[in-house]
């Protein structure tokens, strides 16, 4: 009896569920100096407790908190598809720090790549108006070769 | 709770690390047992900078010449490595017991737990354990995730096989297997597990972490899966060392974590089947391309079959239009028609692919049928049961 | 015989008669050369149609079904009371239990046949195995039962020939459509009957937990099936 449908095997592809989103950014480093001038904004801002709230606001994501000294201070983004976002804060301040970290918080980890070239639209889904067949149309019409 | 999130890392571990590649090296095996048959075995000494000097790094003459080559003093005797013992004991009592206040202090896992939105019934502990598999060696056989990772992979295919029968009622069993492989197989649960869940392996050796004084409560956080007492390098593959230690992949031991959470959270929340249904609902189930899977051998013998079974008039395969018969790129349209209702239609280059074509369109708008109100909670709604599929 | 089928008239030895009307309203056509159906029975021979009476009937010792002319009310109560399914407020079409019943090998896949049921009570079946190991693994303080899962015994538990004896104990063999390897081969599983049965009972608890939900076929699974299961397999 010969089999009458063989399965062919899907390639499996990374995809979170259709209804809940898990966020890509699963840990946050806070790299700074003890003595350094770049680092003055970074340690007021520990010092100012503002990071506590931070910390409240994101149960999602680990945060560490490194001393390294004779270095300009970094905040690296570490995400789920196994890539790192290092951004440097030498000379930030209060609000330009919570920027970049709001900014490393919320992307997405994957390579940066211009987004307003329509070339960039992807889908897995088929196109719902369909494509437009020649041969479909009324046959008075139709263009017959 | 901010203080627990914080952890405040010595600069020192870097340059620590540097200087131990530079000075010595030497063959140490679980709990000091002085092992000097696998060149894999080989750790990092705990006596930075002290005059220890065993062998060489190069694999395969290490092997050999640390069978000759005797310790210049007892290794077991020095306080340094009481220390360390020390460390590795804690470190497997924390994996077996996983005491509470130990585990909450882990911020891997309370991250973990946030991220995937699970709810609060969840043990830490329960989610620690899924995280240790049985072939990392560090815990006897009681507590890793073996139980949970079968009471999760039950749980898993028998949701998604109701799901299935619920969505796609129709589909023949080899392509409803390779549709379950799609949502729970290896690759996908490795794959959700790591790029997705962002779940972290334990990758250091015991020794490397007791050097740079990493907090016990770390490791809870990370999968283990292989006997962390051996250097994992890149490159170097680990093979069967004794037979009771199965080797895993990466990839298995990924699935095996996923269900594992699957299965504590079923567990820890009494069987609880509408938030177990929730979870795979939001982290399972996706859009699977079916009519991809499909691959017939005889599609119009396979139709005729169907319409005798269905009690349909013979499937009749007729030219609905074509364009350049003479040219060299011909194209036909043939539809397949039952009495006078079209099933199926299809293109080609020449009469007999399109025809081919049609039935194959055909037999998937059958097999692939979904019904309207196609729920998985509403149970009760099940409208169609499958006839089975038509044998050849 | 293809001088009888020339003059106009279907006679065969081993198989049925036709009159010649029958299969002239069969195909439509008045010509006389174009007909040739006669229906064979007994042993294969290759390229004549087989009679369908015979590949629709089943035969269990003395007794013959044909499934279309099966009383389905009449089946479904006899499955229903030895099932004692009417004490759980179960309701099943009766095309449904007929399907429930038929194994794929019966009649060439012809008819609706219990495969796709049987994976989906296959897997509640375990599932639930599971569910009652994992809960008697946390009640106990007993270290040595922590290794209840995945041994040999709840392996047994689930396997095709605790399953038969369930379904033989039920009586529920006799009124299974299926396709026997040899009619003359009745003792143990030369004929597969493990398979065919367990695949049966499979799919009637399938059927059940598709149509009636998951809380239902619990207590039904529980009190008809689980609980044999585990005795006959500790039995053995």
């Amino acid at each position: 009896m010969p089999v009458a449908v063989n399965p062919i095997k899907l390639k499996s592809i990374v995809q979170t569920g259709i209804k809940q989103y898990i966020p890509a950014c699963r840990k946050i480093t806070i790299q700074y100096c003890n003595w350094g001038g770049s680092s003055e904004g970074i340690r007021q801002y520990l010092k100012s407790g503002q990071i506590n709230k931070l910390l409240e606001t994101n149960r999602h994501i680990e945060f560490e908190i490194v001393n390294k000294n004779g270095t300009h201070p970094v905040i690296t983004g570490h995400y789920a598809n196994q890539r790192i976002k290092p951004i440097c804060i030498r000379n930030l301040t209060g609000t330009r720090i919570e920027e970049k970290l709001n900014l490393i918080k919320s992307s997405s980890g994957s390579v940066l790549r211009n987004v307003a070239k329509n070339k960039n639209v992807q889908s897995n889904s088929d196109s719902v108006r369909g494509i437009w067949s020649p041969v479909h149309v009324d046959p008075t019409s139709r263009y017959n070769v | 709770m901010s203080m627990t999130r914080e952890i405040l890392k010595r600069n020192f571990s870097n340059t620590l690390n540097k200087s131990i590649r530079n000075s010595s090296l030497l063959v140490i095996n679980n709990a000091g047992r002085i092992n000097t048959c696998f060149a894999s075995l080989r750790h990092q000494s705990t006596a930075a900078g002290s005059s220890t000097e065993v062998s060489s790094t190069d694999a395969h003459s290490s092997a050999a010449a640390s069978l000759s080559a005797t310790p210049l003093y007892n290794i077991k005797d020095t306080p340094t490595f009481q220390d360390y013992k020390g460390y590795f004991k804690s470190l497997q009592q924390a994996v077996v017991e996983l005491p509470e206040d130990l585990v909450s202090k882990s911020t891997k896992l309370s991250t973990l737990h946030a991220r995937l939105h699970l709810p609060s019934e969840l043990k830490l502990s329960t989610l620690s354990q899924a995280l240790n598999c049985r072939s990392s060696k560090l815990v006897g056989t009681l507590h890793d995730n073996y139980n949970l990772s079968i009471l999760g992979k039950n749980v898993l295919i028998y949701e998604l096989t109701k799901y299935l029968n619920v969505k796609y009622p129709r589909l023949p069993l080899p392509i409803f297997n390779s549709c379950i492989d799609y949502l729970m197989g290896t690759e996908t649960l490795h794959l959700l597990g790591k790029f997705v869940w962002g779940i972290e392996l334990e990758k250091t050796t015991v020794m490397s972490r007791y050097l740079q004084k990493e907090p016990i409560e770390q490791t809870l956080g990370r999968l283990r899966y292989y006997d962390n007492e051996v250097v994992n390098e890149k490159g170097v593959e680990l093979y069967k060392i004794h037979k009771s230690n199965k080797v895993v992949s990466e990839e298995a031991a990924y699935s095996l974590a996923v269900k594992s959470i699957v299965g504590g959270l079923h567990l820890d929340t009494g069987f609880n089947t509408e938030i177990i249904q929730q979870f795979i609902e939001n982290n399972f189930i996706r859009k699977i391309p079916v009519a991809k899977i499909f691959q017939f051998t005889e599609p119009i013998r396979e139709l005729t079959r169907l319409c005798e079974r269905e009690n349909l008039a013979k499937p009749m395969s007729k030219l609905i239009s074509e364009s350049g018969r003479l040219s060299k790129a011909p194209i036909f349209i043939v539809g397949v028609f039952s009495g006078a209702e079209k099933l199926g239609e299809g293109f080609g280059s020449s009469l007999k692919e399109a025809k081919t074509k049609a039935a194959t369109d055909a037999l998937l708008k059958y097999y692939c049928y979904e019904p309207v109100n196609s729920s998985a909670q509403n149970e009760n709604t099940v409208q169609v049961i499958d006839k089975g599929s038509v044998i050849v | 015989m293809l001088q009888n089928i020339s003059r106009g008239a279907l006679i065969s030895r081993a198989g049925t008669f036709y009159p010649l009307s029958n299969v002239l309203r069969l195909h439509g056509s008045c010509h006389y050369r174009s007909i040739a159906t006669y229906l064979h029975s007994g042993s294969r021979v290759r390229g004549l149609k087989k009679n369908s009476d015979e590949y629709l009937t089943v035969q269990h010792n003395d007794k013959k079904l044909h499934i279309d002319r099966v009383d389905l009310s009449a089946y479904k109560s006899e499955i229903f009371d030895k099932l004692n399914m009417n004490k759980y407020g179960i309701d099943l079409d009766e095309s449904l239990v007929l399907q429930c019943l038929t194994h794929k090998s019966f009649a060439h896949g012809l008819k609706p046949y219990n495969e796709k049921l049987s994976v989906m009570g296959y897997h509640f079946i375990k599932y639930f195995a599971i569910v009652k190991d994992m809960t008697k693994l946390q009640n106990s303080e007993n270290v040595n039962n922590k290794n209840i899962i995945g041994s040999a015994f709840s392996k047994k538990v689930l396997s095709n020939e605790v399953l038969n004896k369930v379904f033989e104990q039920h009586q529920l063999q006799d009124l299974v459509f299926w396709k026997k390897r040899a009619l003359d081969h009745n003792e143990g599983n030369f004929n597969g009957e493990f398979t065919v049965h367990s695949t049966c009972l499979k799919a009637l608890v399938g059927a059940i937990l598709l149509k009636n939900g998951q809380d239902k076929t619990s207590q039904f699974f529980e009190q008809e099936i689980y609980h044999k299961m585990v005795q006959l397999a500790s039995k053995q």
